[in-house]
């Protein structure tokens, strides 16, 4: 009887979530519907709903399986340039090219994974750091290496629209949106599922995990691939948003800093965590570059954030929401342990 | 208990770490549905043999055979898959899963390859069997050392498996937890598992095992029933040195 309870309970929590998720990119398709000149809460609202897709991206990876990957940015900008080349010499439109784009980044990050995940603890961390500034260099040099004009170096890449619709920043924040969806319902099915269970079990003993029959090296790489494909989803976004690519923002070592950071204060391997972070990132830095001119001082914010939540509640923003009522925990937090 | 055919066999099992030869030479021949013990001084190769059954090491030389099967160089849920599960000496639940989580990964992951609702009851079936039932929701991390290893054993059976290597479980327990795990071992036996078990725990496996198996520095020195094991003069000169066997 209490199993059936738990069950029935289980999936109306599911459903709750569901509809959250649908409900928040509704209303922020509709912003622009509601009022036309509302430019800022526009771009406030891409950033929003854009980190989100890139911290929970990481999280599948990090917070699942527990590999933190420091060089997160390298399948940002794997997709942002494979849209922005895709469309300035094909003249492709972003729409065709994000999945392009994800399917190139999943790749690469299978060929990555391979050996970097055999690696254990921080000796993964420091490889995608590797990873990342090689990917960074490699774009850097790209033109130079292959002796042809596609990523135009430091200089960036500049996407001229013409009257491509998909270009449109109304039309990029409700494909943004929809991306945002289906990245938010991918890591709920994943962490519910089989497939999450054994990224738990690597995430907490990776040999007990093997000798029980999971395929841990497999799971591993599997997972960095789909946390490629969303966050290679989400550079091709910003692509067709900004309309301008430059290494040194699209692979910067910030943004992979960036992308550990959210999940890790919104609480990490938790569904609801990096939307949190998210949202408190990209709104703490809209306005701290508008107030504070030293460049380096949010770096200090983030870092002093970082060492109170790790002390103090080592599931960050969720884990603080969680504390407050019974049914705001059901819906932010796991029951203990249960993916 | 009469012994079937054989199901797990080595021939010249070898482990090199370096200069060191932790398993030399070692042949065994272990019989469907028996209870097979491994016993032997600190320092015997006990638990090298036993990761080299279960896959985490690779023979340096010899080879291992599950039904005619060569084991050698599989990944060990490759090895897993094949039907021989393992518990840990050192205990390894997945601490921040409840009970029946820990024990759905073998059901799922295991060599049953268990989905949904089936999945779910060999979980239920599984910890009725190991008595982990009432704990069901409690995390890995908070159990009592005599539950963490009835999980061992409960995650390593719900993986379906033929043969189910026990490394010490029995270690460390008071004399009542002790003999609800050497009962536990009978009924999973009795259920059509093959057994091998590492233990120092003398009552245990004098009490449980068909043939007992004894190793000294790498090498296989005795093999045979409990009763011959316990008066073989090489196994007492192993265990207590030379003058024991002349006195």
């Amino acid at each position: 009887m209490t199993r059936l309870l738990s069950r029935f309970s289980k999936r109306a929590l599911v459903i709750a979530q569901i509809v959250i998720v649908f409900a928040i990119a509704i209303t922020i398709a509709l912003i622009p519907t509601i009022d036309e000149r509302s430019f800022n809460l526009q771009r406030i609202a891409f950033f929003v709903l854009w980190y989100a897709i890139l911290a929970s991206s990481w999280n599948i990876i990090g917070g699942y399986a527990g590999q933190i990957s420091f060089g997160h940015a390298a399948f940002l900008g794997l997709g942002a340039y494979v849209t922005g080349i895709l469309w300035s010499e094909l003249h492709w439109s972003p729409l065709v090219s994000l999945p392009i784009a994800g399917a190139i980044a999943a790749a690469y990050g299978v060929i990555v994974g391979i050996p970097t995940l055999r690696l254990r603890g921080p000796y993964f961390a420091i490889a995608t750091i590797g990873v990342g500034e090689a990917t960074r260099l490699f774009f850097v040099n790209f033109d130079d290496i292959f002796g042809v004009t596609l990523t135009r170096g430091v200089t960036g890449l500049s996407l001229s629209p013409g009257r491509e619709e998909m270009f449109d920043p109304v039309n990029v924040l409700r494909l943004t949106a929809v991306v945002f969806v289906v990245v938010m319902l991918a890591t709920m099915w994943i962490r519910a599922g089989r497939f999450g269970l054994g990224l738990f079990a690597i995430n907490m003993d990776r040999d007990a995990a093997e000798t029980a029959g999971v395929p841990t090296a497999r799971l591993q790489v599997l997972a960095l691939a789909v946390s490629a494909f969303f966050a290679a989803s989400a550079g091709s976004l910003y692509a067709a948003r900004q309309q301008f690519l430059d290494p040194a923002s699209m692979f910067g070592f910030d943004k992979s800093i960036a992308l550990v950071l959210m999940p890790v204060v919104g609480g990490i391997g938790t569904v609801w965590g990096p939307v949190f972070g998210a949202i408190l990132y990209s709104t703490v830095q809209d306005q701290i570059t508008s107030i504070v001119r030293n460049p380096y001082l949010p770096a200090l914010i983030y870092g002093l954030l970082l060492i109170v939540i790790v002390i103090f509640e080592p599931l960050g923003i969720a884990g603080l929401l969680g504390r407050s009522t019974k049914y705001v925990r059901m819906l932010v937090l796991p029951r203990d342990g249960e993916p | 208990m009469t012994a079937g055919e054989p199901i797990l066999v080595g021939r010249n099992v070898t482990r090199r770490f370096g200069g060191l030869v932790a398993v030399n030479s070692v042949d065994f021949e272990i019989a469907e549905g028996e209870i097979f013990g491994l016993i032997g001084p600190n320092g015997a190769g006990k638990t090298t043999l036993f990761r080299l059954l279960s896959g985490v090491y690779r023979p340096s030389a010899g080879s291992i055979t599950l039904r005619g099967q060569e084991l050698g160089g599989r990944s060990a849920h490759a090895i897993n898959g094949l039907g021989i599960a393992t518990t840990h000496q050192i205990v390894r639940p997945f601490t921040e899963m409840p009970v029946d989580k820990n024990v759905l990964v073998g059901a799922l992951y295991g060599r049953g390859k268990l989905r949904g609702r089936a999945a779910d009851a060999e979980v239920d079936r599984i910890l009725e069997l190991t008595e982990l039932a009432p704990h069901r929701a409690t995390l890995g991390r908070s159990l009592t050392l005599a539950r963490r290893k009835r999980l061992e054993v409960a995650r390593a059976l719900a993986t379906r498996p033929d043969i189910l290597l026990l490394d010490e479980v029995a270690a460390g327990l008071n004399p009542t937890e002790g003999a609800r795990m050497i009962q536990l071992i009978r009924k999973v036996r009795d259920s059509g598992v093959t057994i091998v078990m590492v233990e120092h725990v003398m009552k245990a496996i004098m009490s449980l095992s068909d043939r007992i198996m004894v190793m000294d520095l790498g090498r296989r020195i005795a093999l045979g029933k409990p009763a011959e094991i316990a008066n073989d003069p090489a196994v007492i000169t192993a265990y207590l040195g030379q003058q024991a066997v002349a006195s």
